[in-house]
């Protein structure tokens, strides 16, 4: 049974996965936030919504195991004030949470996602 | 020629604005030498003024650097830019397909064009300014492109070194006690006074 898409409140928070590669010295890199996967064309950056999980969820949505993953929090609003990005709850039949944010991640926009970013976890934590 | 006359040694004189700046240079640089084991007499300058009183002005001296990284010598203040050039190697070692995603390795001209963009930037601004800069980090980037992250209290500065090195780098960065945010293209094989002066 599909999942209906829903709008996205400025206000809810995205949880997102990072992998232990994309931290450096126990800090996110900047090119942690790009779109995958990178042979599709249009492709987003992969998040989860607050609305139908917890951070721990997504960090077990993982191909390898979750302490090989850290977790940061976006909070939508802040997310669209950065220049080209969207917002759009995409569900999949396994993760209702799954909400893409679409846009080229140029590198203003890297550099901004960093400054909105709030680390929840770091891997092997 | 006049020999070098140690500061303490040269007789009272008439400073024009010019010379005290160049004075308090050289004072400051007699402050930092202390600690050198070696330095360099470049040129002294001298001449006699209307009054007579003798002008001797503008000793420049420069230390012995102990080591190079892409030919370029960097000052004993700046060694820790050696270890920031070897652990960005590491960029290097990322295989294809490094983060399960289908991204692809690396290449050294990118790595090296980054590292050298940062090496003389470093020692450009030390000699500029006479102050240690902030380090910054060599990271890996999308599409294969290398990233050179500055996050201090008052500023963020990106700047992105695409894997194609006959392309210019883009930078944005965000000033944080005025709020001020630059952003552009740059062209690292020349000389970036303004991004010194935006970052002092």
């Amino acid at each position: 049974m599909p999942i209906d898409k829903e709008e996205v409140p400025n206000t809810d928070f995205l949880y997102m996965r990072i992998h232990k590669n994309d931290f450096q010295n126990g800090e996110i890199i900047p090119g942690a936030f790009r779109n995958l996967p990178k042979d599709i064309p249009d492709s987003g950056m992969s998040t989860d919504w607050d609305k139908f999980t917890d951070w721990l969820g997504t960090r077990s949505r993982g191909r390898q195991s979750p302490e090989n993953y850290g977790i940061v929090s976006l909070q939508v609003g802040n997310v669209r004030e950065i220049p080209e990005q969207t917002v759009e709850h995409t569900p999949k039949e396994d993760n209702p949470s799954h909400t893409d944010v679409f846009g080229i991640k140029e590198t203003e926009t890297r550099r901004k996602f960093i400054e909105i970013c709030n680390i929840l976890a770091k891997p092997s934590d | 020629m006049i020999p070098y006359l140690p500061i303490e040694n040269t007789i009272p004189r008439l400073f024009s604005p010019r010379e005290k700046k160049l004075d308090l240079i050289k004072r400051e640089e007699k402050w930092r030498d202390d600690k050198l084991e070696s330095w360099t007499i470049f040129d002294t300058v001298s001449s006699f003024s209307e009054d007579f009183t003798l002008r001797i002005f503008h000793n420049h001296r420069e230390k012995k650097s102990k080591e190079t990284i892409f030919g370029l010598e960097v000052p004993n203040e700046l060694s820790s830019l050696i270890s920031l050039v070897e652990r960005s190697k590491y960029i290097l070692d990322l295989k294809d397909d490094w983060d399960e995603n289908g991204s692809k390795p690396y290449f050294y001209d990118t790595w090296e064009k980054s590292a050298r963009f940062v090496t003389s930037f470093m020692i450009d601004f030390w000699r500029k300014s006479f102050v240690k800069p902030v380090e910054p980090n060599i990271y890996h980037a999308p599409e294969s492109s290398i990233d050179i992250f500055w996050k201090t209290e008052n500023f963020t500065l990106l700047i992105n070194i695409p894997r194609d090195i006959t392309k210019k780098a883009t930078f944005s960065g965000k000033n944080n006690l005025s709020g001020d945010e630059i952003k552009g293209s740059l062209d690292t094989s020349k000389s970036a006074d303004w991004l010194i002066s935006w970052m002092e």
